[in-house]
């Protein structure tokens, strides 16, 4: 969802969008004659300013909402995108797309384990197994250390600030400390 | 890789570039940069990235002219490039608009990349005065004075000339009139797409005074796209298949429609998603059999005997296809007493042709040589090359339209990776002529493709499914050892944010520039531009590192703050990120392993074979393989004499393992694949000596994982007796390569070929 235009005090997409459309989606109509449509609605958003260490500091949930921004972001508005499985309950699966590939997050907060180990390959491959996906395995971790042909890596915070726009050549990644 | 080749000598050749012209109306010959590559290797990424790393390094952004050639590409090319096209984030931070639509105030007050989008017209009077679209008004030729006075000034705000980038996407056909036109300019650089360097005289003239200046050599102006890479990426098909027929039109289409309706059944139980596709082309306003006959456009459509219709009439009232699904892409006449039937699709070259054409997604298309720049679709696998083309065909461009591979990614079916072409010819010698080009073509840009050649009358390949199901368990990088040398480099590593003296690029300019009548300030502003390239270390450093092994940077994180440090390019900090660089994937080498993969494991999949030139195997996965050289056959019937389970591994859509060692990424296949117990062999027949040392090493010592049911082990063989220290011997004999107990490679000898497979066998402990 595009954010408005905050920079002229219009948030459209908090004020308006994400309110009609839950009431849509709960039948919750203004004039009292809507009926529920099933299914439902989440309303992510996010607050801090994205900078590396931010990142990196994150928990597991706020990882993961980061992440599917992040990827949702990153110029693929053509074409089907993630069907989140964020909900089901899985150690490292979060999405999967159209294709029958999964997308894996290796974050267990700042102080867990954060790296693409072969624990965690095995892990990996597993769970995909038991959804019936390809063993194609797109993965978001801190380090790549096991490193096999069947993985596509995105490095954080790398590949979450550059998917949001920030230029690798020219910026940093913190912020400056205020004064 | 290929686009940061580019970025680099940019700024090398900037450096010092050579200087030309009389005493009192000196200038800088531009830079130049030819991009080699195949067909379907994304030269447009590349071109695109290449622009937008130059664009980075100048502090005043540039104005860049993009030039394509021929409807479809420019079409193509801009609707990729443009905001919301797929490879606009590519270009970075740059707007893009038709050469139409140059705009005075828009070069002067903004400072962002200009990408202008113009095109060599070969597009009719017509295209041009009812063309809708800006681009077809954007032809250079006709394009007008103001705006290349315009294009000529191109200063900024503050007075200073922006920098020109020339792209061209053809450049052998850019005429020597163009090229004037262009040098008129005075861009400072010109990048051309093509891969060769058989350039209009006009360029050719200033490339040889570059080159006779500078010292500079071809290989410098030319950056390789190396083929091989493309074909590992998967971005190719691997095979390429050559069958020509003495037959009739229709018996040649029969047997291609054959393999169309199998390629769709493999399409489906692999879960492409999409159709494999036909291309047929042909001669359009001929008579079918005589090339100098016009055929009437004043008679009924079943009457008419131009090969298009005939094709498509063949397609539809014969094979039942659906007319919906057939595009017939020429510049077909008609009468308008005698209409085509109803659902016959024509596209002859109307504005939205293009764009209706591909929102069809037709899976047969018919065409003659307008549709071939540019369009290239993945999916389409199968093309009939009609008599009527004889050596007209453009060999490398029909080629180029199949050779793209779907989705990036290899089928373990042999025909989802081929592209199919089914020639018909009068004679027996232009069927040769035509193969001996199309593998001259490929050996010099895409020697990782297969060709296979069906002579006329020869029997085609088969696709033999293995007799049984056989895994080998993949194989990954270990890299824990390597964490930490690395995470010490980093730290150690100088903090340059603040340093205002080590981050400062050296040396003052050389270029001296005058111009007559011109400002007496220009040669400051060159100054500026060229000196105030200024870069993250964090860019610098991923850059370098993945220039010399990619998979280095998936344990170098970059977050510490002091990769925020700018930096000069050419500053002593540049270096010294350099060498951090080096050591970084020095220590990743040296400490890397491979390691079995427990899950995900290899399975055999079919492979193609030509039965009459075949050889029957008893043991083997496969009934019979083909093409085997001296020493594999004597190999592989050694194999099947001792009556284990083996397979013949082919290059590239067989089992690979990654090698460990410097540069792209590449991967070892094995020829035979052996199982005997738990114990999988993989054996190679050559090269055991020719590997590096300790990419050989890392090989044959694969670790295994204590838990598993399968264990591999890499043996190379080699003909001839061989010391460790790689110094043949003697001829006779052969020699096994394995792994020594302390962990050296060795090589042990054996007499005859049953004892070099004995030892290979061998599972070590």
């Amino acid at each position: 969802m595009e954010q408005g235009r905050p920079d002229r005090g219009d948030s459209y997409a908090r004020s308006l969008m994400a309110d009609r459309l839950r009431r849509v989606i709960t039948g919750d109509w203004a004039n009292g004659k809507g009926a529920a449509l099933g299914g439902g609605l989440r309303f992510v958003h996010l607050e801090k300013k994205v900078d590396a260490d931010c990142v990196l500091r994150m928990e597991r949930a706020e990882m993961l909402d980061t992440v599917i921004a992040s990827h949702f972001d990153s110029g693929r508005r053509r074409g089907p995108g993630l069907t989140s499985l964020s909900d089901d309950g899985y150690r490292y699966l979060i999405a999967r797309n159209a294709d029958h590939e999964g997308f894996f997050l290796v974050w267990e907060g700042p102080n867990g384990n954060t790296n693409l180990t072969e624990e965690v390959y095995e892990a990996i491959a597993a769970e995909a197994e038991k959804l019936g996906l390809l063993p194609v395995y797109h993965v978001y971790a801190r380090l790549y250390v096991y490193q096999t042909d069947t993985v596509r890596f995105y490095q954080i915070p790398d590949r979450i600030l550059a998917d949001f726009g920030l230029n690798m050549s020219s910026e940093p990644f913190n912020e400056e400390p205020l004064a | 890789m290929a686009a940061d080749t580019i970025v680099d000598r940019y700024a090398e050749y900037w450096d010092n570039p050579a200087i030309t012209g009389r005493r009192n109306n000196l200038r800088a010959i531009p830079f130049f940069q030819s991009l080699a590559s195949i067909t379907a290797s994304g030269k447009t990424v590349i071109l695109a990235e290449a622009v937008a790393g130059i664009a980075e390094g100048l502090a005043v952004k540039p104005i860049v002219l993009w030039i394509s050639r021929g409807k479809v590409v420019v079409e193509q090319s801009f609707a990729n490039l443009s905001v919301g096209g797929r490879y606009n984030h590519i270009l970075g931070d740059a707007q893009v608009r038709p050469l139409a639509e140059y705009d005075k105030s828009e070069v002067s007050e903004g400072d962002r990349t200009l990408v202008f989008f113009a095109t060599v017209g070969t597009f009719n009077q017509k295209d041009k005065e009812q063309g809708s679209r800006l681009i077809y008004r954007s032809d250079i030729d006709t394009t007008d004075q103001s705006t290349w006075a315009a294009l000529n000034d191109r200063r900024n705000q503050s007075g200073q000339r922006r920098p020109l980038i020339v792209v061209y996407d053809e450049a052998h056909n850019l005429s020597d009139q163009q090229t004037d036109l262009l040098m008129e300019l005075e861009p400072q650089a010109l990048l051309l797409a093509s891969a060769t360097m058989r350039l209009p005289a006009r360029l050719a003239a200033e490339i040889a005074e570059l080159k006779g200046k500078t010292g500079l050599d071809d290989s410098w102006l030319v950056t390789q796209v190396d083929p091989s890479a493309v074909a590992d990426a998967g971005l190719v098909k691997s095979t390429v298949v050559m069958a020509g027929y003495r037959s009739p039109m229709e018996e040649t289409v029969d047997a291609m429609l054959a393999d169309l309706r199998a390629a769709e059944e493999d399409a489906d139980a692999f879960g492409m998603g999409a159709l494999p596709k036909a291309i047929y082309v042909s001669q359009t306003n001929i008579v079918e059999g005589n090339d100098y006959q016009t055929d009437n456009p004043k008679q009924p459509f079943a009457q008419r005997q131009a090969p298009p219709i005939l094709i498509w009439r063949y397609l539809v009232e014969h094979h039942g296809i659906d007319p919906g699904t057939i595009a017939v892409y020429c510049s077909l006449k008609f009468d308008r007493n005698y209409p085509p039937p109803d659902g016959f699709r024509l596209f002859s070259g109307g504005d939205s042709d293009y764009q209706e054409f591909s929102e069809g997604n037709f899976q047969h298309v018919i065409f003659n040589l307008s549709l071939q720049e540019g369009w290239d679709d993945p999916m389409a696998y199968f093309a009939y090359i009609d008599k009527s083309m004889h050596s007209r065909v453009q060999v490398e461009q029909v080629i180029g339209r199949l050779l793209r591979q779907p989705n990036v990614t290899r089928y373990p079916a042999e025909r989802l990776n081929t592209a199919h072409f089914y020639v018909r010819v009068d004679r027996q010698g232009v069927f040769d002529e035509l193969i001996t080009e199309v593998g001259k073509r490929l050996v010099s840009e895409a020697p990782a493709v297969k060709l296979v050649v069906k002579a006329t009358g020869k029997k085609a390949p088969v696709e033999l499914q293995p007799r049984e199901r056989r895994t080998v368990p993949g194989t990954a990088y270990e890299t824990s050892e390597a964490i930490e040398p690395i995470v010490r480099l980093i730290t150690q590593f100088t903090d340059y944010r603040g340093d205002t003296t080590n981050t400062r690029g050296e040396g003052a300019r050389r270029v001296v520039r005058q111009e007559v009548g011109a400002d007496a300030d220009l040669q400051e502003q060159w100054e500026s531009y060229k000196r105030s390239t200024v870069v993250s270390a964090r860019w610098l450093f991923t850059r370098e590192v993945r220039r010399l092994f990619q998979n280095a940077l998936g344990i170098a994180p970059t977050n510490d703050p002091k990769f925020d440090a700018m930096i000069g390019v050419g500053s002593p900090a540049h270096s010294h990120v350099q060498t951090l660089a080096g050591q970084v994937v020095e220590q990743y080498l040296n400490n890397v392993y491979l390691k079995q993969r427990r899950s995900d494991p290899y399975v055999v999949g079919p492979i193609l074979v030509r039965e009459d030139s075949a050889r029957s195997f008893e043991h083997a996965l496969h009934e019979m393989y083909d093409g085997l050289n001296d020493l594999e056959r004597r190999f592989a019937e050694a194999l099947d004499r001792r009556k284990v389970v083996w397979a013949r591994n082919l290059p590239r859509t067989g089992y690979g393992i990654p090698l460990v060692s410097p540069g792209t990424t590449s991967r070892f296949y094995p020829d035979f694949l052996v199982w005997e117990g738990p114990n999988i062999i993989a054996v190679d027949t050559t090269g055991g000596h020719l590997l590096p040392e300790k990419a050989a090493r890392k090989l044959l010592a694969i670790q295994i994982p204590a838990d598993a049911t399968q264990r591999v082990h890499i043996r190379f063989v080699s003909e001839g007796t061989w010391t460790a220290g790689l110094a043949q011997e003697d001829t006779q004999g052969f020699t096994v390569w394995e792994l020594s107990p302390t962990g050296d490679r060795r090589a042990v000898r054996a007499d005859d070929i049953d004892a070099a497979v004995g030892r290979s066998l061998k599972a070590t402990p």
